[in-house]
């Protein structure tokens, strides 16, 4: 164990920058071991926190030239036989006298300081009598070769119940299995477990099921996300440049990288490498090249006046900061401007890092696409595979499709065209809204917007016709202002009495040339066309719209510095034949047998995809859809990654951190308190790599076993995950520590095997209740006598609430979505600048039910429910989130549509499986959301708030028409007030705190 | 850390400060750390007496042109169109805006000053309300920033440091102070609508909490119909059922609560039930409903429009009274590289009657004494023109050295004109002010001593001054 470990006495360090030296050898009797005084545990942290600053590693800063942070420095004559620190002498160490002096003018440290604390003084004085023995920082030791104690099998738990024996206290029990299957399940998926893994685990909590639910979660795409949104932190990722104008990047392929990864568990060692130097290693392949945008996911700037020059060094020195405070645990940033103030870094380590990050013909500003060079032109690393499946199913809806049945049901649709042109009318009604400014209708129905020109706007025109309606024209007008308006996307939504549903569009062309429009069609306000000129595009449904049904349009204008329609119409036609295209009217117009293949597949399709009475019409409308997702999928986009195109790069001191002042050169090197034990030339980026995942590097091992022991177990085992440095704290559980490493260096990196180890452990296992013995005894949980207990991160909380409601779109990858977020956030803070100046919402309903990793980060105005929950800016990596409770996330619980969507479709399911019966019903979103049946006491409190809720309701219907009715989700036909006081209930559910913890 | 937390949900537990900070920080686990910094009515406890309890900082963001507001130099007439002497620009880096042109013509302000008060301090022509309270401000010339590009120079005003990952000064002030009010957020951010598009971007960082807690990050307050986001219920509901449906979430936490031992949950409880006040005390604070005319008259028409500077700045002094602390408010539209002739005159006409109005309204209900006003942009603008000057029009560019900022209340000497720059407005000649000594008086007016408000992160004890940073005593009344 940790406590009482003498300090052997050994050879004397080398580096004269760092506190190496292990002195103070004597041959006296040693103390008894309970008072032995460790200096890593006991004595640096002391001064560190209250000495170093002047006294320590830095040379510009060092006051009355003297240093404590080395033995030789500290015990030197400082004249007249007087020593600052005196071994074995504390009355006659000059250091404890200034420490101890009553008179605030000679005490140490000076004021405003506060004086230490006596317990502080009589730990240095304690430390000094037995020799003032110096060790080197704890985290840059070798890993030690520990031997696992006695007692418990797995040796994890041996560890942490041996050091409980010490203390005489009992852990706490195993948890209940419900709690530890939800457990497992977020931490493994980041997902809560579904009713029927709930009822297995529960049923059959056995060593045997656990295990076998722990490895198929473990392989598990969910698992797989997990992990990376954790590292998506870790990296820095970012959707955004992050500074001024902040405009969109193309940084998700290597976070499907990152996912492919860990999906395919390819060894952390090797993951590590080819980020930081994948394009370097022999015969590199592209995925080699994409995972180094990890190096590239620093902010940019766009803004005109910047010095591209200083830009561009300021990203080198970003990347060395991610690699030092990320992989080295260090705060080698702290460089900068002198030599840290704490740990034995030098400018000159820091500087030497970034050289090795330096070689990139980078152009520091960033104003288009073109200056993110270098790029790559990628597919997505989890392409292939759904790829594949897309293919396979084409093959079988293309071979329907080609059957005999469906070809004749074509040929007599064809017949039964009369020639000539549908005629379109104006409805019956229509009203029009817009979301920036006002609108109002002309008599011909012609919309035209009022007031300010927006930016951007989404204008929404509500039709009734008493007529069925084949297809949609709209008659766009001219601009409002110089600027070129942009159509991004139409949506129609059908809407009866309580009811909503998307109406699937096959077809956006225009009119005069039937040009194809369907980027208005795709779901992505993110594609659009421009209209210098007035023109028509029609839409087709994919069926007809019955008379009387209400039709609600949407019409976006929101990407880009757009502009607005100053006019537009909306026209219908009753007639069957409006569905057919100008491209497709000429073709019908000729011979069958003269028109081309292409015209004849396009008649074909028209007709299979717009006619639901087709044979095989929704093998079409899927194929449709598999081959527009085939298209995107296939088409590269370029991303940032390393290259080492600027060879002759030379990298320089800057004095003072000065960027007008540099100083002399330095080459790409390992910051020297890093090999006094094996020193180690690197030459570039790739051997530095390979220096980091390397055998003689202690410390990378040490910061990733702990990481992902936090990840699953819910503490870090030292104090300051992102600083191993002296000012960082000494784990309680060192010994442990090294175990975890060394179990993962001689595992060969697999992660996946580590993981699986932890959550085997009976540690990880133990409830989190906190019994009134344990919150004496171990008042913090430091020893691990229980379970943690901690909020979920910020995208947790949003996944889980879309798995409770059964929303969660399983897809796994590509580019960010867009979901639905409130209204004016980026025009109040954008103000027109850039290529993003209205939020440009997904409108395919499937995108706001992605997986929250999935959600475009915008760093300059993240997510809002997301930033509420601690999730952090990302315009630097994070080791750690920090965790708050504030009255806004009670806000965002209760009124972010997305909870509320959630349980609104949550109560109605529910209401489905159980009808008629309310008690069943509530026990259903209990479980859905909590993982748990309800106790006596909340079953009787939810059925009592329930009944007064449906009590009230009756006097409230148009009550619960609005709450049923938001979000994005299809709204039921068959909901009922039923469902508005069950929705009631899912709320007050999902907005407790169990809701929102890991227990 | 220099404050300490009054209480704690820890069970049957008294953390001691330092072990907390060392050792035990980590091991403590996060849930129980967010009870910490979670916990509400986190006490107060400044260094000393403080002269101010609130702030109210106006910022001018784009860069209001010193020399068309409060520096007047009456000699550049006769300068106009002669070449910047290299003498006074010493080899300053110029941005890449005006680098590579062959001249630095001088251009005189085309705006009349005049002066006015007691004090006699000179005010342009652009600022008539604000001359008229011109001895209640405390202005300064002297003004000097690091940086020279707005995301830059923005990002050194409000979080002390040029590059971003810093807390600002809100979110420092609102961690120092804790949370005073029960039912407002401590930190608010109100952003004006611009009358013209393209200004400066504004991005959430300048009112973040860097690495302190997300608590003390700015609460964003738009003029719309949902004020704070979320405020509003999705869809109409009754008090009784708003209620029950609180209720019945409190009653299933209390349970919980006791089933676990949870202390996290209790204070949960807590800030749960402070947001269900916020949902009652956010409305009731922004409206105009029960503003008698004489406000419109004060502050102007403009103020009856949601968004507008004006409204902003009247909803700043309702905020104030329901004893919210820091208000940060943005106004875009000065960063006029061209057409300072005709668009300068728009942005001060925006922002002249209300700002002057606020000083007389917090001086009219005795709050003036205790809050702090601040006004000004991130850097100046150059004496000379960027491009060429017209009779009609010009622009300047952006300028580090040296600009203009006016101070008001909260301990503020009233009536002061402090600092003074070279016949070309170019260099600072006496009493410069960094924007680290701004922050560090401002933090010393709240009853901060700035080199001790600290905060640990990755190690360091950070501050909002970085490494420097000197109080100015003689802008102290």
């Amino acid at each position: 164990m940790v406590r009482g470990r003498a300090i052997g006495c050994g050879r004397v360090g080398a580096a004269a920058l760092l506190a190496a030296s292990v002195i103070g050898c004597d041959d006296g009797p040693p103390p008894p071991i309970e008072e032995l005084v460790d200096y890593q545990r006991d004595v640096q942290p002391i001064l560190a926190e209250h000495c170093f600053g002047c006294h320590g590693p830095d040379a510009a800063t060092r006051a009355a030239g003297l240093r404590l942070d080395t033995f030789e420095d500290a015990t030197a004559d400082r004249g007249g036989g007087r020593f600052a620190i005196a071994p074995r002498d504390p009355d006659a160490s000059l250091a404890i006298q200034r420490i101890e002096a009553v008179e605030p003018s000679p005490r140490m440290p000076p004021a405003p300081n506060d004086p230490l604390a006596d317990s502080d003084i009589a730990t240095l004085r304690r430390w000094i009598a037995q020799g003032a023995a110096y060790g080197r920082h704890w985290a840059f030791e070798p890993i030690a070769e520990v031997t696992v104690p006695g007692g418990a099998s797995h040796p994890m738990d041996a560890f942490v119940e041996a050091r409980l024996g010490d203390e005489g206290i009992t852990p706490a029990p195993r948890a209940e299995p419900a709690v530890l299957v939800r457990r497992l399940s977020l931490d493994l998926r980041g997902l809560p477990p579904s009713p029927e893994e709930l009822d297995a685990f529960v049923a059959d909590p056995s060593d045997a099921a656990y295990e076998a639910l722990v490895d198929r979660w473990l392989a598990s795409p969910a698992h797989a996300e997990r992990l990376a949104l954790d590292w998506m932190d870790y990296a820095g990722y970012g959707d955004s440049n992050g500074l001024h104008a902040d405009d969109p990047r193309t940084a998700w392929p290597w976070r499907d990288w990152v996912i492919a990864q860990f999906l395919a568990n390819r060894p952390l060692d090797e993951m590590i490498v080819a980020q930081v130097a994948g394009d370097l290693l022999p015969s590199a392949t592209e995925e080699d090249v994409l995972a180094t945008g990890f190096l590239r996911h620093h902010v940019t700037t766009g803004e005109g006046g910047v010095d591209p020059e200083e830009r561009r060094f300021l990203h080198s020195m970003d990347r060395a900061r991610l690699v030092g405070t990320q992989l080295f645990g260090l705060t080698v940033h702290c460089a900068q401007c002198h030599d840290h103030k704490y740990d034995p870094i030098s400018q000159r380590d820091f500087y030497s890092l970034i050289a090795c990050f330096d070689r990139v013909a980078d152009r520091g500003l960033v104003t288009t696409p073109d200056t993110e060079v270098p790029t790559l032109a990628v597919t997505s690393p989890l392409w292939p595979a759904r790829r594949a499946e897309i293919v396979a199913r084409l093959a079988v809806l293309d071979a329907r499709l080609a059957e005999d049945d469906v070809t004749r049901a074509a040929s007599s649709w064809e017949a039964s065209l009369a020639p000539g042109a549908a005629s379109f009318v104006v409805p019956d009604d229509v009203l029009g809204d817009s979301l920036e400014g006002r609108a109002s209708v002309d008599v011909d129905g012609t919309l035209r917007p009022r007031g300010a020109v927006p930016i951007g706007d989404t204008l929404t025109i509500t039709i009734d016709h008493d007529a069925p309606i084949h297809a949609i024209r709209l008659e766009l007008g001219e601009g409002r202002s110089l600027v070129l308006p942009r159509l991004t996307e139409v949506t129609v939504d059908r809407e009866a009495e309580d009811a909503r549903a998307r109406v699937t569009l096959v077809r956006a062309s225009f009119d005069d040339d039937g040009s194809d429009a369907s980027a208005v069609i795709d779901g992505h306000n993110t594609t659009g066309i421009e209209l210098p000129t007035p023109r028509a595009i029609t839409l087709v449904p994919s069926a007809p719209i019955g008379a009387g049904e209400r039709l609600v349009l949407r019409v976006d204008q929101r990407f880009g510095t757009s502009s607005v329609f100053g006019s537009l119409r909306v026209l219908v036609s009753s007639d069957a034949r409006a569905i057919v295209t100008p491209a497709v009217r000429s073709a019908l117009d000729r011979p069958a047998i003269e028109r081309t293949d292409a015209e004849r597949a396009e008649v074909r399709a028209l007709f299979v995809e717009a006619v639901p009475s087709s044979p095989a019409h929704d093998e079409a409308l899927e194929a449709r859809a598999l081959r527009a997702e085939l298209a995107r999928g296939d088409a590269p986009v370029r991303t940032r990654v390393m290259r080492e195109d600027d060879p002759d790069r030379r990298t320089r001191i800057l004095s003072r951190g000065q960027w007008a002042s540099p100083a002399e050169e330095v080459r790409c090197a390992v910051p020297a308190a890093l090999r006094i034990d094996h020193p180690v030339e690197v030459a570039n980026r790739l051997e530095l790599a390979r220096f980091v995942v390397g055998e003689t590097n202690p410390i990378t091992l040490r910061v990733l076993a702990n990481h992902y022991f936090q990840l699953l177990v819910g503490t870090s085992l030292v104090a300051t995950p992102d600083d191993w440095g002296t000012r960082g704290g000494t784990p309680a559980h060192r010994a442990l520590l090294d175990w975890l490493a060394t179990s993962l260096r001689n595992g060969h990196w697999d992660l996946r095997a580590y993981l699986r180890m932890i959550v085997l452990s009976e540690t990880y296992r133990r409830s989190s209740t906190v019994s009134p013995e344990l919150a004496l005894a171990d008042p913090t949980n430091a020893l691990l006598s229980r379970g943690v207990r901690r909020r979920l991160e910020a995208e947790l909380v949003r996944d889980g609430a879309l798995v409770a409601a059964g929303l969660l779109a399983p897809s796994i990858g590509g580019p960010p979505a867009f979901v639905s977020h409130p209204d004016g956030l980026y025009e109040a803070t954008g103000d027109g600048l850039g290529a993003i100046t209205t939020y440009p919402v997904d409108r395919a309903p499937r995108a706001h039910h992605r997986r929250a990793l999935y959600t475009f980060w915008r760093r300059s105005a993240p997510h809002p429910s997301m930033a509420l929950f601690d999730a952090p800016d990302r315009i630097h990596a994070v080791a750690r989130r920090e965790e708050t409770s504030t009255p806004t996330q009670a806000l965002a619980l209760w009124n972010d549509p997305h909870f509320v969507e959630a349980a609104r479709v949550m109560a109605t399911r529910a209401r489905r499986a159980h009808p008629a019966d309310p008690d069943a019903q509530i026990e259903d979103v209990f479980r859905r959301v909590l993982a748990r049946p309800p106790t006596e006491a909340e079953r009787a409190l939810l059925r009592a708030s329930y009944d007064a809720e449906r009590a009230e309701l009756e006097d409230a219907a148009d009550d619960a028409d609005a709450l049923l009715t938001i979000g994005d989700a299809d709204v039921a036909r068959d909901a009922s007030l039923d469902d508005a006081a069950l929705t009631h209930v899912a709320r007050a559910v999902l907005s407790t705190s169990e809701s929102i913890t890991r227990e | 850390m220099s404050v300490t937390r009054s209480r704690t949900h820890l069970p049957s537990l008294r953390l001691d400060r330092r072990a907390l900070l060392r050792g035990s920080l980590g091991v403590l686990g996060t849930a129980s750390l967010a009870t910490l910094v979670g916990a509400p009515r986190v006490r107060a406890m400044p260094h000393f007496t403080p002269r101010a309890n609130r702030v109210v900082y106006l910022f001018m963001s784009g860069g209001p042109g010193q020399l068309e507001t409060f520096d007047h130099k009456p000699s550049l007439v006769d300068l106009e169109g002669t070449d910047l002497p290299e003498s006074v620009r010493q080899g300053q880096v110029l941005t890449g805006m005006t680098s590579d042109q062959d001249h630095l013509r001088i251009v005189a302000p085309r705006f009349a000053f005049s002066q006015h008060g007691e004090s006699g301090a000179w005010v342009s022509e652009l600022f008539p309300h604000l001359a008229g309270v011109v001895d209640d401000l405390c202005i300064v010339r002297s003004m000097q920033t690091d940086a020279i590009n707005h995301d830059p120079a923005v990002t050194l005003l409000q979080t002390g440091h040029t590059l971003p990952g810093r807390p600002s000064l809100g979110a420092w002030v609102s961690h120092g102070l804790g949370a005073p009010t029960a039912s407002l957020p401590t930190f608010a951010v109100l952003i004006s609508n611009s009358p013209v598009p393209f200004g400066q971007p504004l991005t959430s960082r300048y009112w973040g909490s860097g690495f302190l807690p997300a608590n003390h990050q700015g609460v964003q307050i738009r003029g719309g119909s949902e004020p704070v986001l979320y405020l509003d219920e999705r869809a109409q509901v009754s008090r009784a059922r708003h209620e029950r449906l609180r209720d019945l979430r409190a009653s299933l936490d209390t349970l919980h609560a006791e089933a676990t031992g949870d202390g996290a949950i209790d204070a949960r409880l807590e800030t749960f039930a402070l947001a269900d006040r916020m949902q009652t005390a956010v409305p009731t604070t922004l409206t105009l409903s029960d503003e008698p005319e004489s406000t419109f008259r004060l502050y102007g028409e403009a103020a009856r429009t949601p968004g507008t500077f004006a409204w902003n700045c009247v909803m700043t002094r309702r905020l104030l009274e329901g004893d919210v602390r820091f208000v940060q408010l943005y106004h875009r539209d000065w960063d006029h590289h061209s057409n300072m002739q005709s668009m300068h005159p728009l942005a001060a006409r925006d922002v002249d009657q209300a700002s002057a109005a606020l000083v007389t309204d917090l001086r009219q209900r005795g709050l003036l004494d205790d809050t702090l006003v601040l006004w000004g942009g991130e850097f100046g603008r150059t004496v000379y023109s960027q491009g060429d000057a017209r009779t009609t029009d010009y622009g300047r560019d952006h300028h580090p050295r040296c600009f203009s900022m006016w101070m008001a209340g909260g301990g503020i000497k009233p009536g002061l004109v402090y600092g003074a720059t070279d016949d070309f407005s170019y260099n600072v000649v006496e009493n410069p002010v960094h924007v680290h000594d701004l922050q560090a008086t401002v933090l010393h007016l709240l009853g901060f001593d700035h080199t001790r408000l600290t905060y640990r992160s990755e190690g360091r004890d950070f501050r909002l001054t970085d490494v420097s940073g000197h109080v100015v005593d003689a802008l102290l009344r």
